[in-house]
């Protein structure tokens, strides 16, 4: 196995009486997109800033390539930051901005034209290039300051909520715009977002943060299909969380049980709503009587009332089976997949 | 009946047109014309003629070369100290920057002779500069050349101006975001490249406002050189004065005057060039 590009080791940060980071560890790996993802104040953004080296960490070393950066500034970092509302030079061209990075780096005035007009292509902005930032959209705005950062060629590119500012419809199109130069620069990328939409689309490692701590890193789908605590499930997509009682390494919930290895006392399985099917035949099901009934588009979101009163909801393809939805206050029978639940603290 | 805006505005701004008509552009336009005209029997006369420009192009392109050269550097030191105090208080200092904006504020409350009369008290042979070199070792003798020189009409002035400097630039500093400045930095530049390719340019407006009002001012100025300049520090101020009042020749005096406002004129439209010139990114297209 090959070192890690990015080594965080004991990292902390904190301010007078508050930790915004407590100490923790953090390997990235070359060619990585990956997600710091948690809610405001969850300290994703101060840890964004101690490896650009903006701040300076508390505690703990930044290792970049094997090499320790703890000390340097943003300025002696092989990093570039994309920051939240872009911090364009506002008296710059397009072009004045992109080349500024390589003019300071002292690279010749030739080869900088040349690394400009490369940028120009990559992010499409070829158009606007004599424009000052102020006459561009917000997302060819995002788009120049992407090629500024890149145009430098970071061993890593940091990206502080990059899509936060732009409306839904060019969200989308900048995810797969980021996906796409991702693939083709074949970088590695860090970002921040508290939108776990865009961390599931966009990152291939998503690290989430919760009060100044990772509680959970692994693949977009890890981190959904198996959350680690109760606040991953809530925070990642739609959870139904049931609670049931652990005892003797099996937790009993509905008809069945499921292993679980860990103490005894109360737990909370976590169920994703698209998982539970409705007519349910397997070893775990659960009984109940449907009160919400409601057309989504793709999908029917049904809630199914258990008979001690907990509230599951239920996904299912609005057209795939056909089949109408069951009526409102008609039983139903849910069928939860073992492999679909994940047993976490309460 | 319901006006059309242009109108409208063209209304609203009829007062102070006003002003400016009544109160700046009939007095200037009538200096204009008296510059033109001659004493006849100590009394001015109606003429066209243009032996006052003339005489003034004889006598007092000296007073008028160094009156510029003065105003300039005062205006330099002016704009300079404004911009590293302006910068200070807005990127450096935190809550202190209140305390030294406060403090650069309050000497407005001083006026104008007050503040001579300090300097004059300080910079003197006696004074407490002098005290404090001597005392630090520094020097054996009082330095005869602070008061009544050139120097300590540049001192005086800078002191007086940067209160007036400061606030322009300050406001334009205001305006200068942290975020570029920190792109700046993550793209390797270093703080001199940061201030000079990314600060300065985006407070050129104001850095010129400052430039141009610690330069006319003293341009202007003919008390300060009087007071504390000695007997061979005259500037164009103080030779208009004395055409005006002292020799009572009115064209005379109003030709200098014009002839100074066309050369302060020429000083600034050239500033605004360079300025312009020196903060305009010269890379990329």
């Amino acid at each position: 196995m090959s070192d890690p590009l990015l080594r965080l080791r004991n990292i902390s940060k904190n301010y007078r009486e508050t930790q915004a980071v407590h100490p923790l560890d953090l390997d990235v790996e070359r060619g990585d997109f990956v997600a710091l993802l948690g809610p405001s104040g969850c300290g994703k953004t101060t840890l964004l800033r101690m490896i650009g080296g903006f701040l300076p960490p508390s505690t703990g070393t930044i290792e970049i390539g094997g090499q320790d950066v703890t000390a340097l500034g943003p300025e002696k970092r092989n990093t570039n930051m994309v920051f939240q509302g872009y911090g364009l030079f506002p008296h710059m061209t397009v072009a004045q901005n992109i080349g500024y990075g390589p003019k300071i780096a002292g690279r010749d005035p030739e080869q900088i034209d040349l690394d400009v007009v490369r940028m120009l292509n990559l992010v499409h902005l070829g158009a606007v290039a004599d424009r000052l930032p102020a006459a561009l959209s917000g997302g060819q705005q995002q788009r120049v300051a992407l090629a500024r950062a890149l145009v430098m060629r970071p061993s890593i590119l940091l990206l502080d909520e990059p899509l936060a500012a732009l409306d839904l419809k060019l969200r989308k199109a900048m995810q797969d715009e980021l996906k796409s130069l991702h693939r083709a620069i074949g970088g590695t990328f860090i970002f921040v977002t508290h939108d776990q939409g865009e961390a599931i689309d966009l990152a291939n490692r998503i690290v989430v943060m919760e009060a100044g701590r990772i509680v959970q890193q692994g693949t977009p789908e890890d981190v959904y299909r198996r959350p680690a605590s109760r606040f991953v499930a809530s925070f990642i997509g739609d959870a139904n969380m049931l609670s049931a009682v652990r005892k003797g390494g099996e937790v009993e919930i509905g008809s069945g049980r499921l292993p679980s290895p860990g103490p005894d006392g109360p737990v909370l399985v976590v169920i994703r709503p698209d998982d539970i099917a409705l007519a349910g035949d397997g070893p775990l099901t659960l009984a109940g009587t449907v009160t919400e009934s409601r057309f989504m588009g793709p999908y029917l979101r049904l809630v199914v009332t258990l008979a001690d009163g907990t509230a599951v909801t239920v996904h299912r393809p609005s057209g795939a089976e056909g089949a109408a939805p069951p009526p409102m206050g008609s039983t139903a029978t849910l069928g939860l997949p073992a492999a679909a639940c994940s047993v976490v603290a309460p | 009946m319901s006006l059309s805006p242009a109108l409208r505005r063209g209304l609203g701004l009829t007062p102070a047109l006003t002003i400016f008509g009544l109160f700046f552009a009939l007095p200037m336009a009538y200096l204009l014309v008296v510059t033109f005209w001659r004493i006849k029997r100590y009394r001015l006369t109606p003429d066209f003629t243009l032996s006052n420009y003339a005489d003034v192009f004889g006598d007092y392109l000296h007073a008028l070369g160094f009156t510029l050269v003065i105003a300039l550097v005062i205006a330099l030191i002016t704009t300079a100290l404004a911009f590293a105090i302006a910068y200070l208080i807005r990127f450096r200092s935190g809550l202190f920057g209140q305390i030294i904006l406060l403090s650069a504020l309050a000497t407005l409350f001083g006026g104008y002779l007050v503040k001579i009369y300090a300097w004059k008290a300080m910079l003197g042979a006696q004074g407490s500069v002098n005290l404090l070199l001597i005392n630090l070792g520094l020097i054996d003798e009082p330095i005869s050349w602070l008061l009544y020189s050139p120097a300590a009409v540049v001192i005086t002035l800078v002191h007086f101006m940067l209160p007036f400097a400061l606030l322009p630039i300050l406001a334009g500093l205001r305006g200068v975001s942290e975020a570029p400045l920190e792109a700046a930095r993550d793209l390797g530049a270093k703080p001199w490249q940061i201030t000079r390719d990314i600060v300065l340019p985006q407070c050129r407006g104001s850095l010129f406002s400052a430039f141009s009002l610690a330069f006319l001012i003293p341009a202007g100025d003919y008390v300060t050189p009087r007071l504390v300049g000695g007997p061979e520090t005259f500037m164009v101020g103080n030779f208009i004065e004395n055409l005006f009042v002292g020799r009572m020749n009115a064209p005379m005096g109003a030709a200098l005057a014009f002839t100074t406002l066309l050369a302060c004129g020429i000083v600034l439209v050239t500033a605004h060039w360079l300025l312009g010139r020196a903060l305009t990114p010269k890379w990329g297209r």
